[in-house]
């Protein structure tokens, strides 16, 4: 999707704001926020709902406000809550619910759980160590891993990183179409121009689909 | 765009001579930032290095500042 979230290369944001000494968490409603995030595990990743907030209301919020926002879309859309038990901040007693109580095990069973999305299966990759490719012009509408700042821009295939599910289709039409990642180097200048520094360049892993011969 | 003004901006100002390579995490791989080590630190071992070591290098936008002389952890 073509949306607020996809930044790469705009301008006039304003500056970063850096904060020495920053503190983890700014209000404690963020650290409780943190913890929420890792406490609901409902599988999958939460970019696709954070890439739904409107442009107006993302520019406006803050980190863990997106989070906020998504991980309540994502309960009410997977029907662990209703709108109105957020809205009350208690559950409908009449309302059943499956949820298992949290335990400190559990968490920490959680907690050092890392989430492994490779697939491996056999499939011909069809680029290689070396390749030219150039970025499709391709405008997915659903959640995608493309930015737009590689469209039409060539870069060469400098690693193979296996096959992963194609996260556009996973998160749109919710299909596993397993395919290979290539990291692909872009040149700073090809991105950004002759006003870009020479040797500087740019990382980034590349669905097989998001790329042609070039 | 512009990766060495936003590491300006966060008061690290790189000299031209040094390559700057961009490494977008936008999908399974993830990255992790060995800061440079200092000069002078190396008698130091990883429990004094480890005193050096600040968030901002840890994310890549600050190097590790050699020890005072005399101090060193």
């Amino acid at each position: 999707m073509n949306g607020i979230h996809d930044i790469g290369g705009m301008q006039g944001l304003g500056e970063i704001g850096y904060q020495a000494n920053e503190p983890l968490f700014h209000e404690p409603w963020e650290g409780r926020v943190a913890a929420l995030l890792q406490a609901i595990r409902l599988g999958g990743s939460l970019r696709p709902y954070i890439e739904r907030i409107p442009a107006a209301e993302y520019l406006r919020m803050s980190y863990y406000e997106r989070r906020y926002t998504a991980l309540v879309t994502r309960l009410i859309e997977r029907g662990v809550v209703t709108r109105a038990e957020v809205d009350r901040g208690r559950g409908d007693p009449a309302a059943v619910k499956a949820t298992q109580a949290l335990t400190p095990a559990v968490v920490r069973e959680l907690l050092l759980r890392t989430p492994r999305t490779e697939r491996h299966i056999e499939l011909t990759p069809r680029f290689h160590f070396g390749d030219r490719v150039r970025g499709r012009n391709i405008h997915p509408t659903t959640h995608t891993r493309m930015p737009r700042y590689t469209r039409g821009r060539t870069g060469v295939v400098e690693r193979m990183r296996g096959v992963f599910n194609l996260p556009d289709r996973e998160y749109g039409a919710g299909e596993t179409t397993p395919q290979h990642v290539y990291l692909i180097r872009y040149t700073a200048r090809e991105l950004w121009g002759d006003d870009a520094p020479a040797h500087d360049a740019l990382y980034i892993d590349m669905w097989e689909d998001y790329l042609e011969p070039a | 765009m512009d990766p060495r003004g936003v590491l300006r901006e966060l008061g690290l100002d790189l000299p031209e001579e040094v390559a700057v390579r961009v490494w977008d995490s936008n999908a399974a791989s993830r990255y992790l930032v060995l800061p440079e080590r200092p000069p002078g630190t190396e008698a130091m071992r990883e429990a004094a290095l480890a005193t050096l070591v600040t968030r901002d290098a840890m994310i890549g936008v600050a190097k590790v500042a050699a020890p005072r002389v005399g101090g060193g952890a």
